[in-house]
Parts: C-alpha cells; sequence; structure tokens
C-alpha cells in the first residue's frame, strides 16, 4: 500500500467514503503513506470545519415571507389574448357607451311619447301606396258625352 | 465559512453541497446536475481544493 501514489483527489474521495481504498472505514487512513496521511488530515480537517448550517426555527409566516421575497425576481406570464377585453380602462369605456346608448333610447322614448305617437319602425310607418284608380271601361256611349 | 462558500462556482457549490451536506454519491451529483460522472467528481475536486485554499489560514490560527 506505501507504494502507492495517492492524489488529493483520491484522498478525497476517501474521505468520502467513495473510491481507492474502497470500502475501508476512514480510520484506516493510519495505512495511508506518511505524505499521503498528511494531505488526508488536510483534508479532512477543512471538511471537517465546514458544518452543516443549522436551519433557523420559521413561523408560519415564512412561506409567505419567502414568496414575497422572490416574487419580484421571477418572469412575467404573458396574459392571454382574452384578458385586454377585461381591463379596467375599456371596460370604463364599454360601460360609458352602454350608458349612452341607453340614454339616448330613453330620450328618443319620451319625445316619442310628447308628441303623442309610439315609435315605430320606418318600414312600418311608409305610407301605403296608392294605387291609381282603374279607368272606367270606356262604354260605346260614354265617348260622346 | 460563508466567504470560502461563495468563492465556488455555482456549479462547484452545488456539488460540494449535495456530496459534503447532503452524502450523495458521485452518481447521484450527476444525475442531479446532468452532469457526467467525471465532471460531477471534479467539481466537487475543484470545490474542496478551493476551500482548502480559502480556509488554510483558520486551519493555520486553529492549529
Amino acid at each position: 500500500m506505501s507504494a502507492t501514489h495517492y492524489s488529493e483527489d483520491d484522498l478525497t474521495l476517501y474521505y468520502y467514503g467513495e473510491g481507492a481504498p474502497a470500502g475501508r472505514d476512514r480510520a484506516a487512513s493510519r495505512e495511508l503513506p506518511r505524505r499521503a496521511r498528511a494531505v488526508y488530515r488536510d483534508i479532512s480537517g477543512t471538511l471537517a470545519m465546514i458544518a452543516a448550517p443549522e436551519a433557523p426555527e420559521r413561523g408560519d409566516q415564512y412561506g409567505l415571507e419567502v414568496w414575497q421575497r422572490i416574487r419580484h425576481q421571477l418572469p412575467e406570464r404573458p396574459e392571454p389574448w382574452w384578458a385586454g377585453f377585461f381591463r379596467r380602462d375599456r371596460l370604463v369605456f364599454a360601460a360609458a357607451a352602454a350608458m349612452l346608448v341607453l340614454v339616448a333610447f330613453v330620450a328618443r322614448a319620451r319625445v316619442a311619447a310628447a308628441a303623442g305617437q309610439r315609435p315605430r319602425d320606418r318600414r312600418h310607418c311608409r305610407p301605403p301606396r296608392r294605387r291609381r284608380a282603374a279607368a272606367p271601361p270606356e262604354t260605346p256611349g260614354s265617348a260622346s258625352s | 465559512m460563508q466567504a470560502a462558500l461563495s468563492g465556488l462556482s455555482p456549479l462547484e457549490r452545488a456539488a460540494f453541497t449535495l456530496r459534503h451536506y447532503e452524502g450523495r454519491s458521485i452518481e447521484e451529483i450527476s444525475a442531479a446536475l446532468d452532469l457526467g460522472t467525471s465532471a460531477a467528481k471534479h467539481s466537487v475536486f475543484r470545490a474542496v481544493k478551493k476551500l482548502r485554499v480559502a480556509l488554510a489560514p483558520l486551519r493555520s490560527q486553529e492549529s
């Protein structure tokens, strides 16, 4: 074993229980050559310093806090094509137009009521065509009279 | 410690986190990061090397 050369990468894998010498307990580092042992000690000492950070206690509002923090970083979703119809300015415009039509209708009905006639469709208001009175058939004696 | 970790690239930090904190194997890391086994392994190695350099002053103070 002492004849084997271990690189830093091998020793890193060794620290994590992978690679050569595979499956050995970490106490087996005593079997490493002296130089490799020094490097291994340095690697294991450094990695042992890096402890997993302790997660702080999360309150009930934690999910909401995270959402408020990241919501501005998310890309905006494109609006569906029909969403434009429900924009506020368009709704206000449509409501104003509908109100105008209603007011015009009511005003027309009142004017018509004041004039004493019901508003009719123009088609039905046309006066009936006058038929030309058919000329009386000429009788033999009528020409002279 | 945070400064040392922030000196890693995002890929190195991800690989190191999976290996060191979560105890994932190299194969699992390569699958999680969509890398080859060799690339995942070398990301961990680079991270460890950078951390050794960054934390060397701290280690010498301790010893």
